[in-house]
């Protein structure tokens, strides 16, 4: 058994050396193809950030009426806290207010000049909102709406935001689908691409594989070289192109959070390296046996 | 030792290849097999081996029903039962010593016992400074002998040969021939398909005929069956 083991890799291992024209089209074919899964991931997790991105600049505040006491409004803030989907609620006076607003205001010359002139603090108290996604405003407006706290609100900013809110949710559900559907066509386009270099490889065999049932090898010692020799043009091809896109990321470190403040592609990879590169490697592969096992089939029927 | 029993095989559905044949063949016997192209030598060679199926039919081999065999074991009875080609069918682009090796790869034998054994059957074969030899630089006697070193190897107890000597000059049909008696006499059966008369005249030995598919005739010296 250990002999048999030893040969099938040995063979593998030849095969790859054997072959040099072939392997090089097939190492080329998996550089391209991980390129491509790993496009994949990037534009997912690109969408992903940039929905998140645009999530967090949406402004969801609740301004109450002068004559609502503070009790009432940490009341709501509360209600708010325990709301599925919130994140957290902020209370800000409108002491506070004022004061952030002369800050914000302070390069500003006109401003700050009226806002010295003002007798009284015209700004009122209010709520901040943050919710795990868009979708989850709506639902808060609605609750208030007909909650016996509406008489308290002034006004709440989402009807002022909600088309942009709305049109937010629709672009993200179908940027999801559109990510799905891309991933989808990558992973099909990189299955023909890989299926016709694996039955070139196997045809360039055809007369070996024919020699081998003829001095009646069984089939796993005719397929067992083939397979370590996938395994071979995979991992170095895989190692190759993860390199070149390591190197390439770290290059362009600079260059990706001045699209989307919060993309960083080589984050997004440290941070779940393992499972990225046992998803993809592991994809390369499955595809890489699949092709060779169905293309190998009609060698071994007889 | 092996029985074919109304061996059929029909392509499509309506070319009949074998049509009914039936015969025995002993231990030890060498049996020729003869019949103009596409007589259906070749197809009831490889249906022996289970290269091709029949669609009717049985074969008994050592009382085994070679045709109820799983796939797994076709390997086993492909050394016992072995082949040689008009084409030789060896892997060019290897040595002499690996092509005669695969057998024995195959079984998982160390290297040791497969050097062993190469060097006796190349020695007796008369190869032995050929092994580092790639197959392709050979010539066609050098690679049929070599494709019969690589049956021999795994001890078989048939060799079916399929116009062995169709690519062979005069001599080296002689030669080969010559060798293949002398297996014989160690006691591998052999079935030799062929259309070459002076073989058949040569070697005094049973003789069957196929003629479109049909086994019409069972000769052995002293003893004629017309079928």
């Amino acid at each position: 058994m250990f002999n048999k083991i030893k040969k099938i890799l040995r063979s593998g291992y030849n095969l790859f050396w054997q072959e040099k024209v072939i392997s090089l089209i097939n190492l080329g074919t998996t550089i391209l193809v991980t390129f491509f899964i790993w496009f994949g991931f990037l534009s997912f997790y690109f969408f992903h950030q940039m929905i998140n991105y645009l999530q967090q600049r949406l402004d969801f505040s609740i301004y109450f009426k002068t004559n609502v006491s503070r009790e009432d409004i940490l009341k709501i803030q509360k209600i708010l806290q325990e709301f599925p989907g919130v994140i957290k609620v902020d209370f800000v006076p409108q002491e506070v207010a004022l004061k952030k607003f002369q800050e914000e205001a302070k390069s500003n010359p006109v401003i700050a000049k009226a806002l010295k002139e003002l007798q009284s603090n015209p700004l009122v108290d209010y709520l901040i909102i943050k919710a795990e996604n868009s979708e989850v405003y709506p639902k808060i407006a609605d609750y208030l709406e007909k909650s016996p706290y509406k008489a308290y609100i002034d006004y709440i900013t989402y009807f002022e935001n909600q088309k942009v809110i709305k049109r937010i949710i629709s672009i993200s559900n179908q940027l999801r689908l559109l990510i799905s559907a891309l991933i989808l066509v990558i992973l099909v386009f990189s299955s023909l691409i890989i299926f016709n270099t694996i039955i070139a490889s196997i045809y360039s065999q055809k007369e070996e594989i024919e020699v081998l049932r003829i001095v009646g090898a069984g089939n796993w010692f005719i397929r067992g070289p083939f397979f370590v020799y996938i395994f071979i043009f995979s991992f170095l091809g895989y190692i190759i192109s993860l390199g070149i896109l390591i190197l390439f990321l770290m290059k362009t470190e600079n260059f990706w959070p001045t699209i989307v403040s919060n993309f960083q592609p080589s984050n997004f990879i440290s941070e779940n390296f393992l499972i990225l590169n046992l998803i993809a490697f592991g994809l390369i592969l499955l595809i890489n046996f699949v092709s060779a096992l169905m293309s190998m089939e009609k060698y071994l029927q007889k | 030792m092996l029985i074919l029993k109304n061996i059929t095989k029909i392509y499509g559905s309506d070319i009949v290849a074998l049509d009914n044949v039936s015969f025995e063949v002993n231990s030890g016997e060498f049996v020729l097999l003869i019949g103009k192209s596409g007589a259906g030598k070749t197809t009831l060679l490889e249906i022996l081996r289970r290269e091709e199926e029949p669609t009717k039919g049985q074969i008994y081999f050592k009382n085994k029903n070679l045709l109820e065999l799983s796939r797994k074991r076709l390997g086993e009875i492909r050394r016992k039962i072995s082949a040689i080609h008009q084409d030789f069918k060896l892997l060019n682009k290897k040595t002499v010593f690996e092509n005669i090796a695969l057998p024995l790869e195959i079984l998982g034998k160390s290297a040791k016992e497969i050097k062993n054994e190469v060097y006796n059957i190349a020695e007796k074969l008369k190869i032995k400074s050929k092994l580092d030899q790639i197959a392709e630089t050979l010539s066609g006697g050098e690679k049929q002998k070599v494709c019969l070193a690589r049956c021999l190897i795994s001890k078989p107890e048939i060799i079916l040969a399929d116009e062995p000597t169709g690519n062979l000059d005069p001599i080296a049909s002689y030669e080969f021939i010559e060798i293949l008696k002398e297996i014989n006499k160690e006691g591998v059966s052999i079935i030799l398909a062929t259309h070459n008369k002076e073989i058949v005249e040569s070697l005094k030995t049973r003789v069957l005929t196929l003629d479109s598919g049909r086994l019409i005739r069972d000769e052995s010296p002293g003893k004629f069956t017309l079928i």
